[in-house]
């Protein structure tokens, strides 16, 4: 049935990304909250997890191309950006998160821009992960409804 | 009936907060959630009928005054301070709040806080 074949490969997805730390234990912890009452939840939380990490890092970005820059105000947005992410479970956009508030606090300019390189790149890998799990979702609940 | 239990949030981050909503809710609790400090006091002043409030430490507008202006509203309410950074916790305790929770909390960091301020049995 194209239902289970979608949903197998929803799970080979979900295995790959926690064996390759894109997600950790938090995820698995939001998988538990959802539940009859509210079966929408993890996409949800996915969508406000990357909408507001496009605007952070949008805002980041603005704040780097300054030529005096504010690293106070980038610190409280990656601060922001690695409570999120560690509340969604993305383990390798936190990682570099922390690593980012470190060349932060130095006040290293390079330093950050080299890093929101970095952090660009994994959240947008991360986000296509996401996109992806979210239309094989879609699919499952189109193909279960017409039963 | 029992009276369900009532719990205020204050949390600015969009997904923290609807993470927190969803824990206290599957939990069976009424929850009210706010996005800042101020919100929240200018809630109590009208209705201050809240067993516990859950604020995030994390902000620059939550300090010791806060804790205790929440105290002044609502002396009965237990105050949970929800921060990544044990250290933040600190300061908020010695100003009066009851008690803390490391981000992400899990719903049995929840419970088990409640527990101990005797909010559920």
């Amino acid at each position: 049935m194209a239902s289970t074949q979608i949903k197998a490969q929803l799970n080979d997805l979900l295995n790959s990304m926690f064996a390759m730390d894109f997600l950790d234990e938090q995820f698995k912890q939001l998988q538990m909250l959802e539940d009859g009452s509210c079966p929408g939840f993890i996409s949800e939380v996915i969508t406000i997890f990357c909408d507001d990490a496009e605007r952070i890092l949008s805002l980041i970005t603005e704040l780097l191309s300054k030529p005096v820059v504010d690293f106070e105000k980038v610190d409280a947005y990656v601060h922001q950006l690695k409570g999120s992410s560690s509340s969604v479970g993305a383990k390798r956009v936190a990682l570099v998160c922390i690593k980012f508030r470190n060349v932060c606090q130095e006040n290293d300019k390079e330093g950050c821009m080299a890093t929101l390189y970095e952090i660009r790149r994994e959240f947008d890998e991360l986000n296509k992960k996401f996109r992806t799990m979210l239309q094989l979702e879609q699919q499952i609940q189109a193909l279960d409804s017409k039963r | 009936m029992a009276d369900r239990i009532t719990a205020l949030l204050v949390e600015c981050s969009v997904l923290v907060r609807c993470l927190y909503y969803q824990i206290l809710t599957n939990l069976n609790f009424e929850v009210v959630s706010v996005q800042y400090a101020h919100e929240a006091l200018e809630l109590l002043q009208t209705d201050n009928d809240f067993d516990f409030i859950i604020i995030d430490a994390g902000r620059p507008d939550i300090n010791g005054e806060v804790i205790m202006s929440l105290k002044d509203l609502a002396p009965h309410m237990k105050i949970i301070v929800s921060t990544f950074n044990i250290g933040l916790a600190d300061g908020l305790l010695a100003a009066g709040a009851d008690a803390f929770i490391i981000k992400p909390a899990q719903p049995e960091d929840i419970v088990d806080t409640l527990i101990e301020l005797g909010i559920i049995g």
